[in-house]
This record gives structure tokens, sequence and C-alpha cells, in this order.
């Protein structure tokens, strides 16, 4: 005989202009249960989590907490109630403290020792290090997912909701956090775990419920399907995003060789021994988030310059200690990971925009005069060859959804038909069906023999896009090696820095691109 | 329940009718403020008004004020787009007249009218001097140029109080603190005989016709108006960081220096204690009334001339103390700064108990 | 130089210059106190200098018309009065800071100017310090300790209060996550725009009392601008003291003490052209601290509020 649920929503329903977020949707858990909601982006998890949160009220449906119908109306109501949720993205103050951050989220603390007694408790029953005195802006990812837990359990919460929280985790962390888990649950803590990432769901979760398009398509324990199956239930009978085509490679054109570069905030050098880009080859860097993926983007492009003009050579030709223009001249074009502020000005229309990377187009403006109407025209042109929606290219760039204007972004570079391209998380927050245009994008111009380096934190995309792969990890960029010589085993443990360079051959398992 | 929710698309249009409804709401204030201080205000309000254009003398008297205000304006509106706060023009334009002093002076106070673009161009150098201090503090220790800025503002006070007083000092000024006066030849000359309206004012109409090309049909212009905000989108684009500070600090000092120099040729025609009359901190206030826009600030220039000549005429009419100008010209900053949100935002009445919208995922 | 040495040494230990530097430094703490809670609710207010003169205004002519006790609260209130305006323009309106402060400046300068006119000249009596005579009598202490107006013990309990709130009470943390990061403190349920508009009117209202020292006790006369960019001072100290209460309080007083040797080595006799370059000083040696404190980025970093000066605008 099972437990009574903690937690039941019944025929919950959603709705967002346009959008069916959830769809009639009926979901269970009991105490001590760890439950998966699994879903691709824009399944409905987050909308579910939300409204289970107090942060959206349902459309229809009814929302029982231990048998008995409840309306949560606030964040606030819902920790009364005894949940807590741990958002993907931390909502933490980065200039204050440890402490002062948790007692911000708890009523009437005051920091202090009493405070800090609690949170030692909290932290030695479930494995939680933390200082109470560091500042935030100083801790790893990981340490301040720990703050953002450790201030949910100090609400003693009965059901516990993460969004993703392994995103940012280095497979040792993860571990760390699925053993956290694991100790809640046995203190009948219910948990809602959400995630895109089969093998973790299969390794901590008791039960998994698989939302597709709003929908809920299957229920299931996880550890006794097999993940294919998981994975058609997740994505439906919709074609795999991307298919790697194939090419052949051609001659090196981008080449870096020992460099060596500092990085800010205390953190370890860039070191990149050897990596090459060759025509009609794509290169994936994978690694976890701030491990110098921004310091490498930022290299190669010549926002940072190397110690040396030969660190870096493209066609043979020195170029570590030449700016982005310079680099650009020569035929390279760069795309960094942040849109908005970084690869577009916010409050530039498109046609400014259009202009951002192309300084060096004697086309769009001679000897400093800009020619406006050759740059309307070409902001057009960028949008209409890649499917930008927007109101006119007058727009300013804050005004357009991410995937627009990284559609607009990319497609800006790519309509310079680049002999090489160094693209930093090309579709990351981005719809699902702009990532596929993108990633079809690159493999054209691949196709089309053009060299392509992708830093991106998503392996699947990596795997589904890239010829050759290295891992960044601390700095340090491994060698570079054909994507089918990879296995999980090794990828996993170069990102962890356990082994950086260890042999490929040491466990067989297939690769197979996940959704 | 009021939302606001941002445009998506800036419109000339919306910006000029927020600015006239801007001067509306200050002539309002304007009023309240004539009647609580005892004056009728219709009265007081229509003499601020019509007085002004009523004669050759108040247009000129007005342009002749304009002129100087656009010129630093001009200037400071480049660094305030990109977010660099130059509010020491004051300083730089203080220096710009010493400069020019010191050229007439180092050149024999010459009877040549080929000195005038040395002097006016020895006073540009003083004041992009003076601005470079500020921006080598910012760019080589990260110090806040909004305060240094400042602070050399009474430092150029004490060198202006230091050169009157003890260095040029007339010998026949009856121990007035003022130099000798320049060289008829060296005076620009009136454009229009029996007014003070000066060739000066040539030069300012024709920089701020220059600025609004660079501005909005040149790299340069184009550089400029990336806001410091985004210094990332910056080096994305190839430019360094660091010259937009230098640029936008060197030719907003450069212009009040300028501004300087042709406020002691055209107007003053000598240097003494006296010589400021805070258009530094004014052109402040027409950078913003113009929206950073070289246009725009032609047009809020000549407004807060002609709050200027209102002020004067107010006080001879019915005894109010100058300083109304002051708080004329403050409210109309407040007001077009207020007037901005609804060029910014949609303003929406939502009802009360109104669901609050989060978009999906 | 010889005599200008002299007097340095005979001039700097004494009671008399500790009392004149804690009368120079009070009005600057005040005003600067007042700062520090604005700054640190992430809002950057640059009409120190007009709230000063408001203060000035309206403690002078409150306490000629009525008396001390009415002066200086009629201070305080004018200057939350024209910290009011600079709230409803930046946190209801949601103008830029930087413009909205530095028209709170021109508009305090003006209108102090127009309704202060009569003022000009005027006598008051000096206001009598808070203590007995016989307590001021012990040597050395006695004057130090308890020879001084209320303004300056207002000051010493401000500050001190300052610190107090901020780092020990709950509502001085929440104030302090809100100058932070707004949005984050928003979405904890902290009212973003109350708190604002709550640190703007009390930093209006010890800048209020920081202009009124000077025309209540240290001149004691209302003139027009009187405040002489010590507004600006103000806000120079704050960043000298990286936004720590304990620091500014320090860095207040070492501020008098160059202001008080400025004035006396001027009164020693020292030829007219070199005064106009003492007077530079006190400016000179504020950008000297800015320099000075904004070089080390970490240390900006732990204690600067990271939202200041930026616009909030609830999600809608």
């Amino acid at each position: 005989m099972p437990d009574a649920p903690l937690l039941e929503l019944v025929g919950i329903t959603r709705r967002f202009p346009g959008v069916l977020a959830n769809d009639d949707i009926d979901f269970a858990i009991t105490p001590g249960e760890i439950h998966a909601l699994l879903g691709e982006n824009g399944a409905g998890k987050s909308t579910l989590m939300k409204i289970i949160a107090g942060l959206l009220a349902p459309d229809e449906g009814e929302i029982r907490w231990r048998g008995r119908p409840v309306t949560i109306r606030s964040p606030i109501a819902a920790r009364d109630l005894g949940i807590g949720m741990v958002h993907q993205h931390f909502a933490l103050f980065e200039g204050l403290s440890v402490a002062e951050n948790i007692a911000l989220s708890l009523p009437k603390a005051v920091p202090g020792t009493a405070l800090t007694g609690r949170l030692n408790a909290v932290a030695e029953q479930y494995g939680l290090k933390l200082d109470p005195d560091a500042h935030v802006f100083e801790l790893s990812a990981g340490e301040k997912q720990r703050i953002e837990i450790v201030r949910t359990l100090l609400q003693e919460p009965k059901l516990l909701i993460l969004d993703e929280p392994t995103s940012v985790l280095t497979p040792g962390e993860t571990e760390q956090l699925f053993d956290t888990l694991r100790r809640l649950a046995a203190d009948d803590t219910a948990i809602v775990f959400i995630s895109h990432k089969l093998q973790e769901v299969r390794l901590l979760c008791d039960q998994a419920t698989i939302l597709r398009g709003g929908r809920v398509v299957a229920e299931c324990r996880p550890a006794d399907v097999d993940a294919e199956q998981i994975a058609e239930l997740m994505l439906g009978d919709r074609p795999p995003a991307t298919e790697r085509q194939d090419r052949q490679a051609g001659a090196t054109i981008l080449k870096v060789k020992d460099l060596e570069l500092a990085r800010s905030g205390g953190a370890k050098p860039l070191v990149v021994g050897e990596l090459s880009l060759r025509a009609g080859e794509i290169v994936g860097v994978a690694g976890v988030a701030g491990n110098g993926q921004e310091a490498l983007y930022r290299t190669l492009s010549g926002e940072d310059l190397a110690a040396r003009p030969d660190c870096i050579t493209y066609n043979d030709k020195p170029i570590g200690r030449s700016g982005p223009n310079a680099r650009r001249a020569a035929g390279i074009a760069f795309l960094p990971e942040e849109r908005l502020g970084h690869a577009a000005v916010p409050n530039f229309t498109l046609t400014d925009n259009a202009l951002l990377s192309n300084l060096i187009d004697r086309r769009l403006h001679r000897r400093g005069w800009i020619f406006r109407g050759r740059l309307s025209r070409r902001a057009q042109d960028i949008s209409d060859g890649h499917d930008v929606r927007h109101s006119g290219i007058d727009q300013l760039a804050s005004g357009l959804s991410g995937g627009n204007l990284q559609k607009f972004v990319v497609g800006r570079e790519l309509d310079k038909q680049p002999a090489c391209l160094i693209i930093d998380q090309p579709t990351w927050g981005v719809d699902p069906g702009a990532a596929t245009r993108i990633r079809d994008e690159l493999q054209r111009l691949a196709g089309n023999g053009a060299a392509i380096l992708v830093i991106s934190q998503d392996l699947d995309e990596l795997i589904g896009l890239c010829d050759q792969l290295a891992v960044l990890h601390d700095g340090v960029l491994s060698p570079t090696r054909p994507v089918q010589d990879w296995t999980i085993h090794a990828l996993g443990l170069a990102m962890t820095g356990a082994e950086p360079t260890a042999p490929a051959e040491a466990e067989p398992a297939p690769m197979r691109a996940l959704p | 329940m009021i939302r606001l929710v941002p445009r998506t698309r800036p419109s000339l249009l919306l910006q000029a009718g927020t600015s006239i409804l801007a001067v509306l709401l200050t002539l309002l204030f304007g009023m309240i403020m004539f009647a609580l201080l005892g004056n009728p205000p219709f009265e007081v309000l229509s003499v601020f008004l019509t007085s002004p254009l009523s004669s050759l003398f108040d247009i000129s008297d007005l342009l002749v004020k304009a002129g100087p205000l656009i010129l630093i304006a001009l200037g400071l509106a480049v660094g305030y787009r990109a977010n660099i706060w130059n509010i020491g023009a004051e300083g730089q334009f203080l220096l710009g007249s010493i400069f020019g002093m010191g050229a007439v002076l180092a050149l024999g106070n010459p009877a040549t009218i080929w000195a005038v673009p040395i002097v006016l161009i020895a006073g540009a150098v003083g004041g992009m001097l003076w601005a470079a201090i500020p921006a080598a503090l910012r760019t080589a220790f990260n110090a806040s140029e909004l305060l240094t800025s400042l602070m050399l503002v009474y430092v150029a006070q004490q060198l202006l109080y230091f050169m009157v007083n003890q260095v040029w000092k007339n010998p026949l000024s009856f121990g007035w603190p003022e130099t000798v006066e320049l060289n008829e030849a060296l005076q620009l000359p009136a454009l229009i005989d029996g007014t003070g309206i000066h060739a000066g004012l040539i030069i300012v109409v024709t920089i701020a016709a220059v600025l609004a090309i660079l501005t909005f049909r040149t790299t340069f212009g184009y550089r400029m108006r990336m806001a410091e905000l985004t210094p990332k989108a910056l080096r994305f684009a190839g430019f360094g960081e660091k010259a937009t500070i230098w640029i936008s600090l060197l030719l907003s000092g450069g212009l009040a220096g300028l501004a300087g120099a042709i406020e002691l040729s055209a107007t003053f025609e000598k240097l003494n204690d006296q010589f400021s009359l805070g258009y530094g901190f004014t052109a402040i206030i027409v950078a913003f009334l113009g929206r950073l826009n070289p246009i725009g600030i032609v047009l809020g220039g000549l407004l807060v001339g002609f709050t200027f000549v209102g002020g004067d005429w107010i006080r001879v009419s019915h005894g109010i103390n100058d300083a109304a100008a002051d708080v004329f010209q403050a409210s109309l900053l407040f007001f077009v700064l207020a007037c901005d949100l609804i060029t910014r935002y949609r303003v929406q009445w939502v009802g009360h108990g109104h669901q609050k919208r989060v978009p999906a995922e | 130089m010889s005599g200008l040495f002299e007097f340095l040494i005979s001039d700097l230990l004494t009671v008399s210059f500790a009392v004149a530097v804690i009368g120079a430094a009070t009005p600057l703490l005040l005003a600067a106190t007042g700062e520090l809670i604005v700054e640190r609710s992430g809002v950057l207010n640059l009409g120190v200098e007009g709230m000063m003169l408001a203060g000035a205004l309206a403690g002078f002519a409150a306490s000629q018309e009525l008396s001390y006790a009415v002066g200086i609260p009629a201070a305080a209130l004018a200057g939350a009065l024209l910290a009011l305006i600079f709230a409803f323009f930046s946190q209801t309106l949601l103008t830029n800071q930087v413009a909205t402060g530095l028209a709170l400046t021109i508009f305090g300068i003006g209108i102090t100017k127009l309704i202060g006119e009569p003022y000009t000249g005027t006598p008051l009596e000096p206001m009598a310090p808070l203590f007995s005579e016989s307590l001021q009598q012990i040597p050395v202490i006695g004057p130090i300790v308890f020879g001084h107006d209320p303004f300056v013990y207002l000051s010493i309990v401000g500050i001190l209060g300052t610190w107090y709130f901020l780092f020990r009470t709950r509502a001085g943390l929440i104030l302090r996550a809100v100058g932070e990061d707004h949005s984050s403190a928003h979405a904890l349920g902290c009212h973003v725009v109350r708190i604002r508009y709550a640190a703007i009117l009390a930093g209006g209202a010890f800048a209020g009392l920081g202009g009124a020292y000077m025309s209540m006790v240290k001149t004691p006369q209302w003139n027009e601008g009187m405040t002489a960019g010590s507004g600006w001072i103000a806000l120079a100290l704050i960043v000298f003291a990286t936004w720590r209460p304990m620091r500014l309080w320090l860095g207040a007083y070492l501020f008098g003490a160059l202001l008080v040797l400025q004035l006396r080595i001027q009164g020693t006799g020292v030829s007219v052209g070199v005064t106009y370059f003492l007077t530079m000083v006190p400016y000179l040696a504020t950008i000297v601290v800015l320099v000075i404190m904004s070089w080390d980025k970490v240390a900006l970093r732990r204690h600067a509020p990271a939202s200041i000066g930026k616009i909030f605008k609830p999600a809608s």
C-alpha cells in the first residue's frame, strides 16, 4: 500500500497568449519520493512548477496538499505550506555574504551566531559545506547552489523542487548533490527533480513524469525503462534536431599553439597547448560553464590579446596580437555567448546593429561615412535570409525575442561567408525551432569549406554537430579528438579534470546524441 | 495599477511632443511659484514670455547667452550618451578663457584679426588639458570622472582668481581684479551693427551641424552613440574602451574651452573674477533638454537663453530675484526627464487584481 | 618656512585644533551619512548640495523667526522635502539619477537664493553648547567631549546608528540587499521602491542637517550658495570610505583636519598669492583620495552597492 500523496495536481491547465503551456496535467508525489519531471525545453515543466511554487495561477484544475484542496496565491503561501524551490538561476546577492543571503530568505532572521549555528547544523546533516562569511561573488556555481539549497532547507520544506539543478555542476558536484538529495528523501522529504538528462534521472529518481507539448505523455519508473524509450517519449515522433553531414576536412586554417593567458578573478590561466581548425570541419569545445570558455572566445576573437603574435596563426600568418577587426579583415567571424550587450547593442536599431561587426566592410562605409541606405538593405537581407521576425529593421535589438535576435546576429556573421567562424554557445536559451535552424546553418557553412569552432555546454549539441571535440577544464584545453573516439566516460573524466587526456578506449559504451 | 511597457522603436515625433509638454508644465510650475512669492502670476508670466522677443536687443541678448551654452552642451552630450559624466565643464570653460587670455598676452595683444584663431585654439586646448585630467584618472585609476571633473571646477576658479588678482592684473584697473582689454582687432566682430550678435555664433552653429552629421552618419558617431554601459559590445566592434572616455572628455573639454575663449573675445573682452556666469553647469541642463541630440541642443540652448532674458525682465518689472531663471531651468530639466517616461515606455492602465503575466518557460 | 613649521608643531596638537576639526567635519559627516544610506539602497542622489542649502536656509530662518528647537527639525524637513522631489522623479517616473540629481542641486541653489533673499546678512545668535559650563571646564576632555552644540552629537549618533542599522538589523540587511540587486530583492518580496523612497528621504534629512550646521552654528548667517561644494565633497567621502560607516566617520574627520589646517596656514600670514592655492587643497585632496580608493577594484566590489544608479522597473 503506497503512502498517501503529499501533493496532488488534478487537471491543471494554463494558457498563455498563443500557447497552451499546461494541458490537463495530473501529477502526484508521496513523502520520501524523488520524482523526475522530464521534458524538452518548452514542454511545460517550468510552468507547472511555477504553479506549485505560487508564482503562477492555473486557469483550470485543482491542487491538493495532503488530500485537501488548496490555492497557492504566492511564493510565501507555498513556503508556509512547506514547498521550497531551488531555481535554475540563482537569486543570490553577489555582494553579500553567505550568511546574509540566507538570513534574507528567512522571515525575521538577522545575521548572527544563532543563524550561523542553524546553518552549520543543516550543512552538516546533508553534507553541504559552506563558509558563512564568504562573499557570494567569490564562490563557484556549485557553492552558490548549495546556498540556495541550504536556505530552502532551513525553511524545513516537505516538498523540495529543483529546477535543472545539475546544469551548472561538475560531475563531482553532481554526485555530492545526489547524495544530499538521497539523505533528504530518507528523512521523508518529497523531491521534484526537473531535468532533461536521462542518465541522472535513471540514477536518482524513483518515479518519472514525462511531459511533451504541455501534456503528460507517460509515467514510469526510470530505472526499469531504457533511456532510448524515454528519449522517444520526450521527443515524440519528430526527427532528431540535427543530422551530422559528411564533410571532407581540408587544410589547417587557424592554429593555436602554446597559448597562455591570465584570467581575471583569481581563476587559473587559460592554457591551450595546440588547437587546429581545418577547412570544412567543425571543432567543438565542451566543458562546464566558467572553466575558461569566455577567455578562450576572447583570445580567439582578439578582444583579449595573446602574449606573442605567433601563438595564433591564420593561414600561417601570426595574428595573436591583432585586434578583432584585423582578424575579421583576414576572414574570421566571431559570435560571443551573450547576445544582448556583447553581440548586439540593446538600444541600437537592427540597422545599426548590422554594422557592429562590419566596421571593416567598405561597402557599408567609406572613410567613416556610413551609407545608410546600404546598411538598411544589409539589415533587411539578414532578417529575410535567416527568418528573423520583427516589426521592422528600425526596431531596437532589446525589443526582439532571444531566438530572433540570435538568428539575426548569427545571420550577420554567416552572411559574410567567413572562411573561419568562432561561435560561443550558438543556441543558448533559444527556442527549439531557432536552435535547429542555427545548427543547420552551421553545418551548411562547414559543408561549404569553412573552419568552425563551437564552444558549448550542451554536449548533445556538440556531438550532433562536430567532427572533432576538445574539453576545456579549469582553463586548460585538452587535445582535440574525432568525436567518435570520445566516450561519455572519457568526456566525463576530462570535464572533471580527473584525467584530462585519458585515452579514449577506456570504455566502449556507444555514444548517442540525446535530445 | 499602471503598467509600463518598453517601446521597441524610437520616435522623434513623440520626443518633440513630450518636450512641448515639459515646457507647458514648467510654465504652470512657474506661475505657481510667482503666486507663492506674492506676485500676480499671469502678469509676470506674460512679461517673462513676451519680453525676450520684444526687441532686437533682447533677441541678441538671448542668442549671445545661448551660444556658449549650446557649444558646451554639444560636447557634454557626446559623453553623456556614452555614460561618461563630465560635469566640470565650468572649469574647462574657465581654463579656455585663461588660455585664450594667455595667448593674447603672449602674442603681445596684437592689432591683427589673424591672431583670433590662435586665441580660440588656445582656449580649446586649455579646456582639453583640463578635461584630460579626469580622463587620465578614469582610464588609469578607475576614478569617477564625475567627481574629479567637478572638483577641478573649484580649482579652476581659484586659478582664475589668482591670475586676475596677481599675475595679469591691469595696473590701470583701480584695484579691480581684471586684465587689460583685448585689442579691438582681437574682438570677434558683431554680425549686426548695434547688437551683441557676434561671429562666434557662426562657429557655434557650424559645430552643431558638424556634430549632428558626425553623430548619425559616421563610424565615429556610431562609436560614440554606443553607450559605455555595453563595454563588451564596444570591444566586439573592435573599439578600445578607453578611447571612448578620452574622446568624450577631450571633445567636451575642448568645446567648453572654445566657448570660454569666444566669450573672452566677443563678450567680455577682458578677463575678470566675474567671468563665469555658471554656463558650464547650465549647459548640463541644455544637453538633457536637447535629449543629447545636436539639433535638440540648439533648440534647448535657445530655450534656456530665453529663460535668462525673461528672468532679467521680471526682475526689472516685478523685482523678482534673478535666481528665478535658475529655478525655471532646473524645473524644465525635471519635467523633460519626467516626460521622457512617455517616450521610453507605453503607459497602460491595468485593472486592480489583474493576474500578473509571466511569460511561459 | 621655519615659522610655518613652528606653527604646525605648536598648533596641531592643541585642544582648540581638535575642536575646530570636529566643527569643520560635522556638516560633511552629516551629509555623507545620509548619502551613504541612499547609496547603500542602490540610489545615487547627486542633489546633496541642493538639499544642504535647503536645510541651511530652513534651519536659519526657523531659528531666527522661532527658535533653535524648531530650526533643527525644520532643516531636516526641508532637506527631506527636496529629497522627495528626487525620489518621485527617480523612483516613480524612472528618470536618470545622475541628471535628476544635478537638476536637484541646481534647483536647490536657485530656490534657496530666491526665497532666502530677505535673510541674507541678517544676524543669528550663535548656538550654545549642549552641556553645562562645569563639564566644559574639565581640562582637555571638557572642550573636546562636552563643548559642542547638538549638531555634533547628532552627527555622531547618526553615523553610529547608521552602522548599527545597516549591519545589525534586518531592515538594514534588506536595504543593502535592495542596493546590491534590486531584481532579486523584488523577487524575495522586498518593496524596492518603498525602501528607496525611505532611504532617499532619510538622506535628505541628514543633508538638511549638515547644511543647517553651516548656517546655524558655523557662520552663523545665511548666504546664497554658502555650502560651497561641501555636498560634493560628502559624495567623494563615501568613495573614500568604500561605503563603510566607520571609515566614513574617520574620513570626515581627516578631511575636517585638512580644512582647518589649510585655513590656519592661511592665517599665519603667508603671501596673498599662496592663499589661492591653499584654497584649492581640499578639492585636490578629494581627487587624490578618489584615485587611491578607486584603485582596488576587489574592495569596491565587496563593499560598493552593485545596482547603484540603475533604474528599477518592476516586472509588469
